[in-house]
Formats: structure tokens, sequence, C-alpha cells
């Protein structure tokens, strides 16, 4: 922090400067296409939660494409047999969507639990998936509930799987929706009491069941089977997780077990989030 | 890289403000230092605390972790904002002080600005929706249970 002095007398100012970069605020999706072509390091920014934190950790740009003014990024709409849910969809948005309400109310329940107030009111769902982060939680629910990225490209729509690593998204590209089908999770729990360790969602229809687990890996991690499966041994069907101090491999491996375990009683139980 | 200013134009407690500010230029340092609103406090500088926390048509944001251009042609509301003219306390800063809802005071203004918002949203709150909201903000000092029964006063005030 360093202090000087204003009209207000001696005042704080932000304690870590952010490094100075161009700005670009396009209005169309194919506007932003460009803008994200440009040369140098070029970064998108829509509610910006996420990006302000690197960019005061030290994270530099030569230019940030503020998306929030691309009015088709926006919204939630019933297409059917899925849900779309705008990028630029604040997690207020999802958590207050009438919609969703209707459609996917497990879901939308879940999602509340992300963050809190301030983060909700302004960070975005495409921005919590596209900072990569192991620990958000977006990624996870969407992997539970067997959605999928939608990407635009110059060659037209992407669709992504929700547990997909950031090496199997398109280059060059912006999220545009989350996509999430109606009735592949019919209940959805969710446990985040262990980050960043871990945390684990299990998503069931009938008999068959989703589990997505969080914060062990670079990205989300998804197995699908039948929902009797679901046990202890389930962790055994995920790659080797993260190995830090943070947490050891082996804890959030028997972690990932006993989570999908307790959430799926759960669910059976009729304790549906 | 040539220095590039970003035009923005608030309404920041019923006075309007035009600024060219630097695309890297935060919001709290607009209202701190152009504005001399130090009522609104930095603290953790991470959008974490709460401490800064302003309204923006109307939601609480961190004025830390927000860049400047991001409110354009926002109404803003800072601490300095809820008095009336006369000076009668906002009902939420009554409760506050009646409570003895601060210590030290240093994450008061945030939140008040908080309890306001959610004060506007939902007028008479349960006890369990007031925890999760003012969860968002923390206190280092005078613990919660007082800020909590402080905003259940302030909406029993106005009733």
């Amino acid at each position: 922090m360093y202090t000087h002095s204003t009209d207000a007398g001696w005042i704080s100012r932000t304690h870590r400067a952010i490094a100075p970069f161009r700005l670009q605020k396009p209005e169309t999706v194919s506007d932003v296409l460009d803008a994200i072509s440009a040369p140098g390091r070029v970064s998108i920014i829509a509610g910006g939660i996420d990006l302000t934190r690197r960019m005061r950790a030290g994270d530099c740009w030569g230019t940030v494409v503020d998306i929030s003014g691309v009015s088709a990024l926006r919204g939630i709409s019933d297409a059917g047999d899925t849900v779309r849910v705008g990028a630029l969809a604040t997690h207020w948005d999802i958590e207050t969507d009438p919609i969703l309400a209707a459609r996917l109310p497990a879901l939308q329940a879940c999602w509340k639990t992300i963050g809190n107030v301030r983060i909700r009111m302004t960070g975005t769902a495409g921005g919590n998936i596209m900072a990569a982060e192991p620990g958000y939680d977006g990624g996870v629910l969407l992997a539970a509930a067997g959605g999928r990225l939608v990407f635009a490209t110059e060659n037209g729509e992407v669709f992504v799987s929700a547990d997909a690593g950031p090496a199997d998204r398109p280059q060059n590209a912006v999220l545009t929706a989350l996509e999430v089908p109606v009735g592949d999770a019919e209940v959805i729990a969710f446990d985040r009491s262990l980050k960043p360790v871990v945390s684990v969602a299990v998503g069931l229809s009938g008999d068959q069941a989703r589990v997505a687990v969080g914060c062990a890996y670079t990205h989300p991690m998804c197995w699908s089977g039948p929902a009797a499966d679901i046990g202890d041994t389930i962790a055994a069907s995920f790659p080797d997780p993260t190995d830090n101090p943070m947490g050891g491999g082996d804890y959030r491996r028997r972690m990932i077990g006993v989570l999908a375990r307790r959430l799926a009683g759960r669910l059976r139980a009729g304790e549906a989030s | 890289m040539t220095r590039e200013f970003v035009f923005v134009s608030y309404t920041v407690n019923g006075a309007t403000h035009e600024f060219h500010v630097r695309p890297e230029e935060m919001l709290i340092d607009v209202l701190r230092d152009r504005l001399a609103l130090t009522g609104t406090k930095l603290s953790c500088d991470l959008g974490a605390c709460g401490a800064c926390t302003v309204l923006v048509d109307g939601k609480p944001v961190s004025s830390c972790g927000t860049f400047a251009w991001q409110a354009d042609g926002s109404v803003i509301s800072t601490i300095e904002g809820l008095a009336g003219a006369d000076g009668t306390l906002d009902p939420v800063q009554r409760a506050f002080v009646e409570n003895s809802a601060f210590q030290c005071g240093f994450c008061t203004p945030g939140m008040i600005m908080l309890a306001r918002a959610l004060l506007d949203r939902d007028p008479s709150p349960d006890r369990g929706t007031i925890r999760a909201w003012m969860g968002a903000n923390i206190c280092r000092c005078t613990g919660y249970e007082m800020i909590v029964e402080a905003v259940e006063k302030a909406a029993e005030a106005g009733k």
C-alpha cells in the first residue's frame, strides 16, 4: 500500500498496481473473435472477479477485451430438451431464473452455493468456467448435470463436454453458452466442504449416475455409469489426483469415494439439493 | 504502450461525475482519490473482505475489484450518500450505532452498504437470509452477532 496527499487528506490507494493494458469493448461475437486475434497477450473480461485478482498478482495482458456489452451472450432460454445459459449470465441470474427453477431446479439449488452475494451478482457462469481454476465450482456442477460448453469460432459453433480440459477446447474461440440437458440429472447433490482439497457433485437420473470431481485435478473430472456402482471403489476409476502440500493424492482419492458414496446415499434417500 | 484513457460517467450519491480514467484504474481509487469519498475502505485489495463494498445500480460490489470503466453509466451509492441531507441516519446506520455493531469500524461502511442492498431487495429477511447475505463481508474484531442483530433491527424499523 502507498499513501499520497489529496484534497481528502492522506489516503491509501490500491496496494498492488495493475500493469497498463489496452481495452477493447466489442459489441458482437464476431468482433470479439477479431479482438482476441490481436497480437500479444489478450484476455477476455466479463464480470472481472477472477481477472482482476490475477492481474493484481502480476498477470500482465497487452489487451483486455470486455465482452459485457455483447448482448448475444446474455440470457437463459429453454430449448426443449436443453436449457441454454448465456456465458454472461451471472451466478445470481442462474439462482433466480424462473426457467431454471422450472426445468433444472436441482442444478439451480446447487449453483446457489457458489461464492458470496457480491461474487454471485457480478461473476459470470462463463468466467467461472473459463478461469480454469481447479477449485471453481461451475464446471463441476455442469459436468454432474451432463452439460456442455458452446464456443463460437471463425468456423461456427463448437460443442465441448463440461469436463474437457483447456487443451481440448477450441483456440481463438469465445464461450457463448452453457448447454444443460433436461432430465440427465434429475437430482444433484454437491459437497464442497473439503475445498480446496476436493469437491464432488453427483447427479442421478433413474438408475444412471454422473460423478464430477473438482479441486483434485486441473479441470473437472467426470465418471458416469450405473448408480448402483457408486461406492468407495469408484475413486479407483479416476486418474491420479493432484498431490501437493494442500492435500495428498491418496487422501484426495479416498475422499472422492467417501463423498460420492455419501452424496449418492443422500440422493437415494430423497435429500435432493 | 501508449497511454489510453476511457471516458466514464457515473451518478454517485445523486450527483453526476465524468472522468477520463486509465484502463487499469480501479473504481475504489476514483471514489477515494478523485471524489474524496474515503468512507469506502480499502483493505484486502482482493475483493474478498468486502470493506470496499459500494452499490452499483443497487448491487453490492467490491470497488477494489472493479475497474473504473466497468461501472460506466451506473448509479453508485457509497456510505456518504446514505444519510439524509439533514444528517438523519439511514435506518441501517442507526441500527448499527444502537447495537454497537462495530468495534474498530473499518469494515462498517462495507457492512452497512451490504445490509442496505439486502433490505432494498428483501425488506423482511429472516435470520438465515441475513447471515448468508452478510457472510460476504468480513469483520475481524467485533464478531458477527451484533451485526446480524443490527440488520434485523433495521428491517424491523423499516416496516
